[in-house]
């Protein structure tokens, strides 16, 4: 469960306004696109999300907790209860697919029994078993990004966080990782995703929270799009 | 700590190491240079200590008696003695006993000293005085002076003073140069673990983002600086403990008497203890600074 109240975030360096006193609520399970024209907020929202950055005023809960208040040492825990994926994937070059999902779970100090086991698990749910010895410049970036989706849920987190994860596929492929995230998303896993591609938000039916000018624009159960790409 | 996060700390650490292999190795020169000098300077210090405290402990101050003095105003003499400030022991030696021992050193030509029998015997009775302070032993000195009856009182301490004096300047200096070399290494490799961390900053975002602690991310930086220097304290250790070793059978076959040195094996402990610390302490210092300065976590 996550709220956003009076959501205000002001970059120190310039001054810009990218959050102006938002207000939502996700409930546990939702799958929920944010959408807005370039320069809205949405990186901004997410990013207050992973606490990578912190709001300027109003208080951000994320389970319970208010985030905004949280210590830097336990920060990382608020992380491990979150995977996020990024237009750019993020995979490290010189790690086969498969190390580069159970160094996810190396880091919180999980047992060589338990990543044995759940690394195969969760490469297969994404369907790349057959590729857990490659690197991901052997892959091509639907794969890549399945990889990182990997990464991200190795860990049973409770939300899946999403920063245009489609951005750098074609429309094929992206309409497929989608299929994925709604896999996963019928799972339990709480889904948050900003995105620019309409057909996918069209298609889907889901939650859409539509932000311009950081304010809300539109919070809509079966929304749409919305703009002219 | 967890024991997995352990293995993983040491593998990463092992990893950095040879992945900036140059630079490790760079690394490792220079703490070699530098324990090697903080070894040589520690060797010193320790066999000059050892020396003077040698000489130290067989410092008596020696007085002649005048032929002259009845055996009544030898006992006074002694009792003044007993009585002085700073006087610990006092040892009576007759001219009797001084010329047997000196019968006994002659060996075999003993017999040149039968001549000096009985009243013809040249030498005089004398005290040996010890002293529970050798830096009053001046005083000391003075005051037996003072004393009727002695002819000559012969005293080494200034000699001693010397080398007290040489010893704890040499001290002084070694651990300047120390700490100056020790700033250099923790420079190096504090620089070092900056290029480590540089390669690697892709990598430390993604842990961030995984939800990796700031120490989990830190510790791999610090034990790759632990090794360097724990490297670099070994190849010191080995080349100190050789030259070490050269040196003094090359003293030895010298036969220099008053010198001795500490003997190896008593020496390699500390060396060890010394060392290692060192060369663990400026890894862990020189990387900490790194980790502090250029990892954001
Ligand atoms: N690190 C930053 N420092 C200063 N200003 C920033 C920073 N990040 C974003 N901004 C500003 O905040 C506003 C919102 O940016 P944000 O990245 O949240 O937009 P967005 O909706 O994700 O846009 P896009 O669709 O292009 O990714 C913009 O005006 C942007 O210039
Ligand atoms: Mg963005």
């Amino acid at each position: 469960m996550i709220i956003f109240s009076n959501v205000s975030k002001v970059y120190d360096d310039n001054g810009a306004k990218a959050l102006n006193n938002i207000s939502f609520y996700i409930e546990r399970g939702e799958f929920v696109f944010i959408v807005g024209p370039s320069g809205a907020g949405k990186s901004t929202l997410i990013k207050l999300l992973m606490h990578e950055e912190t709001a300027t005023s109003g208080d951000v809960i994320i389970n319970n907790v208010n985030v905004s208040a949280l210590k830097q040492k336990d920060i990382p825990y608020l992380r491990r209860n979150m995977g996020v994926v990024f237009q750019d994937f993020r995979l490290l070059p010189k790690k086969t697919v498969y190390e580069n999902v159970s160094f996810a779970m190396e880091i919180i100090g999980a047992s060589r029994r338990e990543i044995r086991r759940q690394v195969p698990n969760v490469l297969s749910m994404v369907g790349l078993s057959h590729k857990a010895k490659s690197y991901p410049s052997q892959l091509s970036g639907g794969e890549q990004q399945r990889v990182a989706l990997a990464r991200a849920l190795v860990n049973n987190p409770a939300f899946l966080i999403a920063d245009e994860p489609t951005g750098n596929l074609n429309p094929k492929t992206a309409m497929e990782i989608v299929e994925l995230l709604n896999e996963i998303n019928k799972r339990g896993t709480t889904i948050i995703m900003a995105t620019h591609a309409k057909d996918i938000v069209d298609h889907m039916k889901k939650r859409v929270i539509a932000i311009e000018d950081g304010e809300i624009a539109r919070d809509e159960a079966r929304g749409v799009y919305g703009y002219e790409n | 700590m967890k024991i997995n996060s352990v293995k993983y700390f040491a593998k990463e650490a092992t990893k950095n190491v040879f992945s900036n292999g140059w630079m490790s190795l760079a690394s490792v020169f220079t703490v070699v240079a530098s324990l090697l000098v903080f070894g040589l300077f520690l060797i010193l210090t320790m066999n000059l200590n050892y020396m003077v405290t040698q000489i130290a402990s067989d410092y008596e101050i020696t007085l002649t008696v005048d032929e002259n003095q009845t055996t009544e105003q030898i006992t006074e003499l002694e009792n003044s003695l007993k009585n002085l400030p700073n006087v610990s022991e006092v040892i009576f030696e007759s001219r009797e006993e001084r010329l047997n021992l000196l019968r006994q050193q002659f060996g075999d030509n003993a017999s040149l000293l039968d001549r000096y029998q009985n009243e013809k015997n040249p030498l005089r009775h004398w005290f040996k005085v010890t002293c529970e302070d050798l830096t009053k032993s001046d005083q000391t000195v003075a005051d037996i002076k003072s004393l009727s009856g002695v002819v000559r009182v012969i005293s080494n301490g200034e000699t001693i003073r010397k080398l007290t004096s040489a010893s704890s300047y040499i001290s002084q200096i070694s651990i300047w140069i120390m700490v100056a070399l020790g700033i250099i290494s923790i420079f190096i490799i504090s620089n070092t673990i900056k290029l480590a961390v540089f390669s690697r900053r892709k990598e430390i975002n993604i842990m961030k983002y995984v939800g990796a602690t700031d120490w989990f991310i830190r510790w791999p930086f610090i034990i790759e600086g632990i090794i360097i220097g724990v490297i670099g304290a070994v190849f010191s250790l080995l080349l100190i403990v050789l030259g070490y070793k050269g040196l003094t059978t090359m003293f030895f076959s010298l036969n220099i008497g008053f010198v001795k040195f500490i003997l190896l094996r008593n020496l390699i402990p500390w060396l060890l203890l010394a060392l290692l610390g060192m060369g663990i302490g400026l890894g862990a210092i020189g990387s900490f600074i790194a980790v502090r300065k250029h990892l954001k976590v």
